[in-house]
């Protein structure tokens, strides 16, 4: 959205997915549940385990977030029911996309861009994403991003854990802090 | 690497530092008092108020309004004089002058699409809209309201063991819980135009006065829930004649309401151990289908209880059973719209029976004469004897495996709020995790004997490991007030939960924790709770000194890291040289060697000493490792002066093992410790969290055996929540990641095709 003195300007989004993987245009018209009241909902909390591996050089993250949540979050493209996405599908490439919106990692040369590799649905109710990275190389410093669920509920925090050289380190994000800058040195 | 012991000297180690973590809780705890003994139980003057309630409501299905008037009868049970009355208004959090709406946090990019801004933009109509306060006899009285709380002020102040009555009038519009949220309000079925409601904190009800805060009278902000005192309700509840009401309490008009075949029915499911369909799906649908007009009074009462609420619907089927609980028979219930099934009718009112039953044998017997489950979408809300549940199959009819053990887990959670708060009162608005903390620990215990294996999501310590560790700044004690807790849910629910749970398994062990923990809920059974009379109960009851625990896990954000750094071995010198000297040459000769000298062996075809007799002098040419006469007479002299216990012991083979350990995350833990021996047995030691006491960063212990250890494990059983287990383990061992376990295990096909493949196959 583009902000002005004035006023805002609003624009109605229509979402395009990267053409290697075909073109598909959402618009949204479905309205968003306030989940956030709505339920004894208590977990609003994603946990991310992020391990730079040197040999692949490749970043490894597995996410952990409540399954049902997700579902609702992805919900403007259509029902999906995680347990049921197949890899092949265009469901599973949206889940994805979705992804690398709200979990990326800058200060890599190249970009880094996450492919999913798998999803696991515990019984409990988590839901268990695996990614890895192309290769990239770091710079001094770098720069998680991870907002998972930030836009469904206020209350959503979320934490890293990343590892490198057997090492680690945790780090928070917060609604009003959703990106944090890393010093790899500290590893 | 091995060493010897020479002597068996003991020389103790005391840190001369101060010690905080095993100090004593005084300073965190109130003072006890007449009210709050120092047993943790109520002192000889407590005491607690009262507010008894006769209600005429009507739920207005053709506008979804609320409509009711209520007398209140206050009792004030306490030594003061009150010169006002503080009344809660929770439906205020929905007004338009509502600090609910105000207090969130938000950015532009939370604003991405029209219907982001139209969630924004919505109006809605809600909080209460009183239209009278007044005495029994129609004076009006002097009341105002600050947002979610109205207080009257009395004319003369209430004493003592006086009471007070006053009238009240109210309604409000009932909350689309779909597009707007909250944990009370309605489902609307837009297809066949029906609506599912499910009505709480619908009623202006009294504020607690106690001893602890005088008035709760904090705001409800939507976060902190509810505090209420006792008493005694008498509802009438007028609703569309065709819908079925649930409510908190006993039907006290069924002949009024329920056909004959209902009665019937209801009178069978009081004596059956398995559910008995009151109102079955064709009669629901049937009832969805026709709409009747005119209208019914349900009539309800319920005996010491802190609140009430009701769900009403045409599109209710209706199922009971009877639960025995000590000499008592609760009717177990649940209510759900064709959409719940096939689960609800399975499983509900089977889950609820199996709740109150499990609960009552860790708590107090279920003092109520029914429970009930209602189902609605995507809810989770309990109220005395009546809960509100969420866990829907898809429109066909099929569900996930994860949905049915997400719809038992929140039907054993709400129900088991029964025990918490509603029984054992603590209060909410103030501590999240007295009833929600307690319960979910509970709610794990019945989850446990419901299923084998049950997938619980809280309970197990390792679970809590990832939200315990990382910056501190963006983690709240346990003990912080509702609002004010950063990770909500991981917070209040999971932490102490799992707290509970180590000293259940761990701690104290299931007999002493179990027969503490009864003794708190009959302690405060109908009373209110705070938390200093948990923590003292547990410990008067059990005679375990749990005040580091209560420290470490409830009033810090320390987290448990606990690290094996070093393992030194021993064995005894023997002081016999046949065994000594042999040893020293096997050591000896395992040592590693120069390259020089390895590759001098072949190289050098002759040295001078291997060719000329002469060279080698009595040094060179004597056996460093042999037994001479000498060596024998001193072992026997030396063995004449031991004892034959200690000639044993010398010649025990024993293995000494000193372990140095590191409290990296602050909280201190028993060392749970798993010795593997080289013949493959284990043998596991436990040293209680004491050892911590006089040094709170590093310990050390030595450790002795018959055997040889070849590994050793700390925290074995995940028991600890230790957030590293990187360093619990000799030799060292790197714990792989969930990612590398995941690549693992990773098959080239999903579980579908898979499937698929099979039934090709067959």
């Amino acid at each position: 959205m583009n902000g002005e003195k004035m006023g805002l300007k609003i624009r109605i989004f229509a979402f395009e997915l990267d053409t290697v993987r075909g073109p598909l245009i959402l618009l949204i018209t479905l309205f968003l549940t306030a989940a956030s009241q709505s339920y004894a909902h208590e977990f609003y909390f994603c946990y991310a385990e992020t391990e730079y591996n040197e040999l692949s050089r490749k970043f490894e993250t597995t996410i952990i977030a409540t399954a049902h949540d997700i579902e609702k979050a992805l919900s403007d493209y259509g029902s999906i029911i995680l347990e049921d996405v197949d890899e092949s599908s265009d469901e599973f490439n949206a889940i994805e996309i979705y992804l690398n919106d709200h979990y990326s990692i800058a200060g890599t040369t190249p970009e880094t861009v996450f492919s999913l590799l798998g999803i696991e649905v515990d019984l409990n109710g988590t839901v268990h994403f695996y990614l890895e990275s192309n290769e990239v190389d770091l710079q001094s410093t770098i720069t998680f991003r991870f907002d998972l669920l930030m836009d469904q509920f206020s209350e959503q925090q979320n934490k890293m854990t990343f590892i490198r050289r057997d090492s680690s380190a945790t780090i928070v994000f917060l609604h009003n802090q959703q990106e944090q800058e890393f010093d790899i040195s500290k590893l | 690497m091995k060493r010897i012991v020479l002597l068996l000297t003991f020389i103790p180690f005391i840190s001369l530092a101060q010690q905080n973590k095993f100090a004593q809780l005084g300073q965190e705890l109130p003072t006890p008092n007449e009210y709050r003994n120092a047993a943790g139980a109520p002192g000889h003057n407590y005491y607690q108020q009262k507010a008894d309630y006769n209600i005429e409501v009507t739920l207005d299905d053709a506008n979804q309004k609320i409509v009711g008037e209520e007398t209140i009868t206050y009792t004030n049970n306490s030594p003061d004089n009150l010169d006002y009355l503080w009344i809660q208004l929770d439906q205020n959090m929905r007004a338009d002058n509502s600090d609910s709406k105000l207090i969130n946090i938000e950015k532009m990019e939370d604003f991405r699409s029209i219907d982001d801004i139209k969630k924004k933009l919505f109006y809605f109509d809600g909080g209460f809209k009183i239209d009278e306060v007044t005495t029994t006899s129609g004076k009006a009285m002097k009341y105002a309201i600050n947002k979610t709380m109205l207080r009257i002020d009395l004319d003369k102040p209430l004493g003592p063991k006086s009471s007070i009555s006053f009238q009240i009038k109210w309604w409000y519009n009932i909350n689309d819980r779909m597009k707007i949220g909250g944990r009370s309000g309605y489902e609307y079925f837009e297809e066949e135009d029906n609506y599912l409601y499910t009505i709480a904190q619908w009623f202006p009800r009294m504020c607690v006065y106690n001893d602890v805060e005088g008035w709760q009278n904090k705001q409800f902000l939507g976060r902190g829930e509810f505090t209420l005192p006792f008493g005694d309700y008498e509802v009438s509840i007028t609703v569309p004649s065709d819908h079925i009401v649930g409510a908190t309490g006993e039907l006290q008009n069924a002949s009024s309401v329920l056909n004959s075949t209902q009665r019937s029915r209801l009178k069978k499911a009081r004596t059956s151990d398995t559910p008995v369909l009151i109102v079955t799906q064709e009669e629901a649908e049937k009832a969805e289908k026709t709409k009747e007009k005119g209208l019914k009074t349900w009539v309800y009462k319920a005996t010491n209880v802190r609140d009430f609420a009701f769900a009403s619907s045409r599109k209710f089927m209706w199922d009971a059973q009877n639960q025995k609980v000590g000499s008592k028979n609760v009717l177990c219930m649940s209510y759900y719209p064709k959409e719940g099934n096939p689960l609800w009718e399975r499983y509900s009112t089977k889950l609820v029976a199996h709740t109150i039953k499990t609960y009552s044998k860790y708590t107090i017997d279920y003092p109520y004469p029914v429970a009930i489950s209602v189902h609605s979408k995507w809810i989770g809300m309990e109220y005395p004897m009546i809960c509100f549940n969420g866990g829907r199959p898809e429109p066909d009819g099929t569900y996930s495996e994860r949905t049915k053990y997400g719809m038992w887990g929140v039907i054993i959670h709400e129900v088991g709020h029964n025990f918490f708060p509603m029984i054992i009162n603590s209060d909410e608005r103030q501590w999240t995790w007295m009833d929600e903390g307690l319960n979910t620990f509970v709610q794990y215990l019945t989850e446990q004997e419901w299923e084998r294996g049950y997938p619980s999501r809280r309970g197990p310590a390792h679970m809590i490991a990832d939200y315990m560790r990382g910056d501190k700044n963006y983690i709240s004690p346990i003990m912080t007030n509702s609002e004010s807790i950063w990770q909500f849910g991981n917070n209040a629910y999971g932490k102490p939960a799992t707290a509970l749970n180590i000293l259940r398994e761990t701690i104290m062990g299931r007999e002493l924790f179990d027969h503490a923990f009864k003794t708190y809920c009959e302690r405060w059974a109908f009373k209110h709770p705070t938390p200093a009379d948990l923590f003292r109960t547990m410990e008067d009851a059990s005679a375990v000194d749990l005040d580091w625990f209560w420290r470490a896990w409830f009033f810090t954000t320390d987290h448990v890291d606990i690290s094996l750094d070093e393992v030194k071995w021993f064995e005894l010198n023997t002081m016999d040289p046949k065994v000594e000297h042999a040893w020293n040459k096997e050591n000896d000769e395992s040592k590693d060697e120069h390259i020089g000298v390895a590759r001098n062996k072949t190289d050098i075809k002759e040295t001078v000493n291997e060719r000329d007799d002469n060279i080698d002098d009595f040094y060179a040419k004597r056996d460093i490792y042999a037994v001479d006469a000498l060596h024998r007479k001193d072992y026997e002299d030396f063995k004449a002066k031991l004892s034959k216990e200690d000639l044993e012991l010398l010649n025990s083979g024993k293995q000494f093992y000193e372990l140095s350990f590191s409290n990296i995350g602050g909280i201190p833990m028993p060392l749970i410790l798993e010795f593997t021996f080289n013949d493959n047995s284990t043998e596991v030691v436990r040293i209680p969290a004491e050892i911590w006491r006089r040094h709170e960063e590093q310990v050390s212990r030595v450790f002795i055996f018959d055997k040889e250890v070849s590994s050793i494990r700390l925290d074995p059983f995940l028991e600890t929540a230790d957030t590293d287990l990187n360093n619990n383990s000799w030799p060292a061992e790197q714990v792989q990641t969930r990612f590398e376990l995941f690549k693992q295990k990773q098959s080239r096909e999903n579980p579908m095709q898979r499937d698929k493949r099979l039934k090709e196959m067959e």
